[in-house]
């Protein structure tokens, strides 16, 4: 018979959860609410709303820079689920591997970007990447590639590059925690009997480790996409989304829309966008994550 | 003799409770919340300091519970908390915010303060209340007046062998392409935070083309529009610079500090920003640069109906007062108001070379303030001409300042980008 400790009463559950579920929910969804009654409303923070019912959702479809913020988005997490997940796989599996010592050195060092603020790491790029005295141009001027420095932040063409390149820096160690637990987990037996049979280093990433660990997988590029989706501070601060609206992304439309324009009906419909378009594409990679399992 | 001191004491005791208790009722400790951006190293800043100390050394029953951030994110903030209802007692408020807030209530008219000191309301200059007056009702008080003018390194311009500063527009161009031959930026500016290119480029080289009657126009919705030629003929001048390569390549990617820096290691040979760089360049600039400092009026524009000696300016910033300030606070907000925004602080302004709203007692300057004196022989007689954000909305200057950008790097056409800032115009009119 189990413990009353080990299985306390549903009622003790709840009240344990409550302080928790009560801060989610005013934090998170009334905030929520509001944004989405103030979305039927023309309103530019004064005393006067007028309900327009559905005329800024109208507005939201037609809107041209609402959408190419929103590729934007969808590029910036191209780049970050390939460089993240990617990268972060492939310095898991080295981590893995007997050649490499020091491995909890490696590991702390590459989780120690995770921990900075978004702010800080922005602060610190923009430096990185400065024309006259940037760490990156000196770098290219000493190897002796002139030819390769760019305006990094100006050419409205490698702007959204140059600003994931920051992002998945910093995080790379985050992903990498989580793959690692992952793969710790694989029984040693099956690597060592795929090793018998011929299965080193790629083969063994690509056939045995990747199926195993496929819904940790799915889990990262979960996380991978709800986070960049929502990815504001970072491009605030190196950009503020210019030049002119090249690396302008929807939380930034947002924030623009509502605090810089004044429109807050209008920001807040957009802000209900981005949850919409959000909700759609974790479904569509979820989706995709099952359509794979029934194959097996 | 014992019946007398007993008396004494009674009454001392009896006077001491009437004063403590009056003191306790009235005012007690009156918190004042301020928000302002008041940021290190401007003229500005160090009037507010010196007038703030010795209103608090007057009132020591008063307490100012300050907040100072920089002004671009002063200007997201109190549109934040005014539309939360959350504003506080006193905050400063941008000309392009007075008129949404004035129609929405949320400032309280400072008639009746100015009524009740006439001295003081007789010391501001012309003019200083017209971005902040809607319907006869005044709803800030004015602390200074920017200009903005064109700073050059005139050892730069020695060595290029361009004789004097151009006249012309196309002088000026041609001169931009001799400095950039020369190894020089020409014009530095540091354009990330978006408001520079239009407010200290665009407001001046718009007046050159336009003229001052379509820009009444404009912002009286009386007819004319952004595609007009006057204001494309503006954008069009501007692109000549970027296709001569005149500003730098990370244009859009430095602020204005750093745009100051450039311009002060002597790399750039020009750079034009406002008023409030005149205290920075005074006070950092390396002597070899500084000496060779010089100012100059953007040149005419060929065709253009615009005075070509004005320069930009205005007063932008005003300290307003919420609307709901309570009942028991308003006696002393006007005697903070009137005691902090006076000539004292004018004149401290003034002294490191500041434009200001009101008139100043004497004052000189001192041998070291190089820039600051060439600043006042420079204005002295000249016209001004309105800026566009302290007049026009902020809906119309986000689109047309990150249109500026593109048009800084050469990925929007000035036909393109007047027409979007048209297309806002008229969803404004609605």
């Amino acid at each position: 018979m189990a413990s009353s400790y080990l299985q306390p009463k549903t009622r003790k559950i709840y009240a344990i959860l409550l302080p928790g579920i009560l801060i989610y929910l005013l934090c998170c969804f009334v905030p929520l609410l509001f944004a989405f009654f103030y979305s039927f409303f023309n309103w530019n923070g004064g005393g006067q709303k007028e309900f327009i019912g559905l005329g800024n959702y109208a507005q939201l479809l037609s809107d041209r820079m609402f959408w190419d913020a929103f590729i934007n988005n969808i590029v910036f997490i191209i780049w970050t689920v390939i460089g993240q997940i990617g990268i972060a796989l492939v310095v898991a599996m080295l981590l893995m591997s007997k050649y490499v010592k020091c491995k909890t050195f490696h590991r702390t060092v590459l989780f120690f970007p995770v921990v900075l603020s978004a702010v800080v790491v922005g602060f610190l790029w923009r430096i990185i990447y400065n024309k006259d005295y940037g760490f990156l141009n000196l770098f290219l001027n000493f190897i002796g590639k002139e030819e390769w420095i760019k305006p990094w932040l100006d050419d409205p063409d490698l702007v959204i590059t140059s600003l994931a390149i920051p992002k998945i820096w910093q995080y790379i160690g985050y992903y990498l925690v989580i793959l690692l637990a992952a793969i710790n987990s694989i029984d040693m037996s099956i690597l060592d009997s795929a090793e018998i049979d011929g299965a080193v280093g790629w083969k063994k990433t690509v056939y045995i480790v990747m199926p195993l660990i496929r819904n940790t997988l799915i889990v990262t590029v979960m996380l991978c996409i709800s986070g960049n989706m929502k990815t504001f501070d970072q491009i605030y601060v190196m950009t503020g989304g210019g030049p002119g609206t090249s690396s302008m992304v929807v939380a930034i439309y947002a924030y623009q829309v509502s605090m810089e324009r004044m429109d807050y009906g209008y920001g807040s419909c957009v802000a209900i966008g981005i949850l919409i378009l959000s909700l759609l594409l974790i479904l569509l990679s979820k989706v995709a994550g099952k359509g794979r399992n029934s194959d097996d | 003799m014992r019946k007398v001191f007993l008396i004494l004491i009674c009454m001392i005791s009896i006077i001491g409770m009437v004063f403590a208790g009056g003191a306790g009722e009235s005012s007690g400790q009156t918190t004042l919340t301020v928000l302002d951006a008041f940021v290190p190293s401007e003229g500005v800043t160090y009037a507010w300091r010196d007038s703030l100390g010795k209103f608090e050394e007057a009132h020591p029953d008063v307490v100012i519970d300050e907040e100072t951030i920089s002004n671009a994110d002063l200007t997201i903030k109190v549109q934040t908390l005014g539309a939360a209802d959350e504003l506080p007692d006193l905050f400063a408020l941008k000309g392009q915010m007075a008129e949404n807030f004035a129609k929405n209530g949320k400032l309280m008219p400072l008639n009746e303060y100015l009524e009740m000191y006439p001295e003081w309301a007789a010391d501001f200059k012309e003019g200083v209340f017209s971005n902040f007056t809607f319907d006869g009702n005044i709803y800030a008080i004015p602390y200074q007046v920017t200009n903005t003018c064109v700073f050059y390194n005139q050892a730069i311009f020695d060595e290029a062998g361009i004789e004097s500063f151009p006249t012309t527009w196309d002088e000026f161009v041609e001169v931009c392409k001799t400095l950039k031959d020369k190894g020089y930026t020409p014009i530095v500016l540091g354009n990330k935070d978006k408001w520079n290119a239009e407010s200290v480029i665009m407001s001046t080289l718009g007046n050159r083309v336009s003229g001052n009657e379509w820009y009444e126009s404009i912002r009286n919705r009386t007819g004319a529009k952004f595609t007009d030629p006057e204001f494309v003929g503006a954008l069009e001048a501007l692109s000549q610079l970027v296709e001569v390569g005149a500003f730098n390549s990370d244009v859009n990617s430095i602020d204005d500090a750093q745009q100051l820096q450039v311009f002060m290691n002597g790399q750039a040979a020009m750079t034009i920003d406002g008023t409030w760089a005149v205290t920075t360049i005074d006070q950092s600039c390396p002597e070899e640069v500084l000496k060779n400092v010089r100012l100059a009026a953007l040149p005419a524009v060929e065709g253009g109906k615009g005075d070509p000696n004005a320069i930009s300016g205005g007063s932008g910033w005003g300290m307003a007062v919420n609307a709901d300030l309570p009942e028991e606070k308003k006696a002393i907000v006007g005697e903070f108001l009137h005691e902090v925004f006076d000539r004292g602080f004018a004149t401290v302004m003034a002294s490191y070379g500041n434009p200001t709203a009101m008139v100043t007692d004497e004052f000189t300057l001192d041998e070291s303030q190089l820039v600051a004196r060439a600043f006042d022989d420079f204005q002295s007689g000249r016209a001004y001409v309105p800026v566009y954000d302290h007049q026009l909305s902020s809906g119309l200057m986000q689109v047309m300042q990150s249109g500026l950008q593109e048009l800084l790097i050469g990925t929007i056409t000035p036909e393109q980008l007047a027409a979007d800032i048209q297309a806002q115009y008229e969803k404004e009119a609605l």
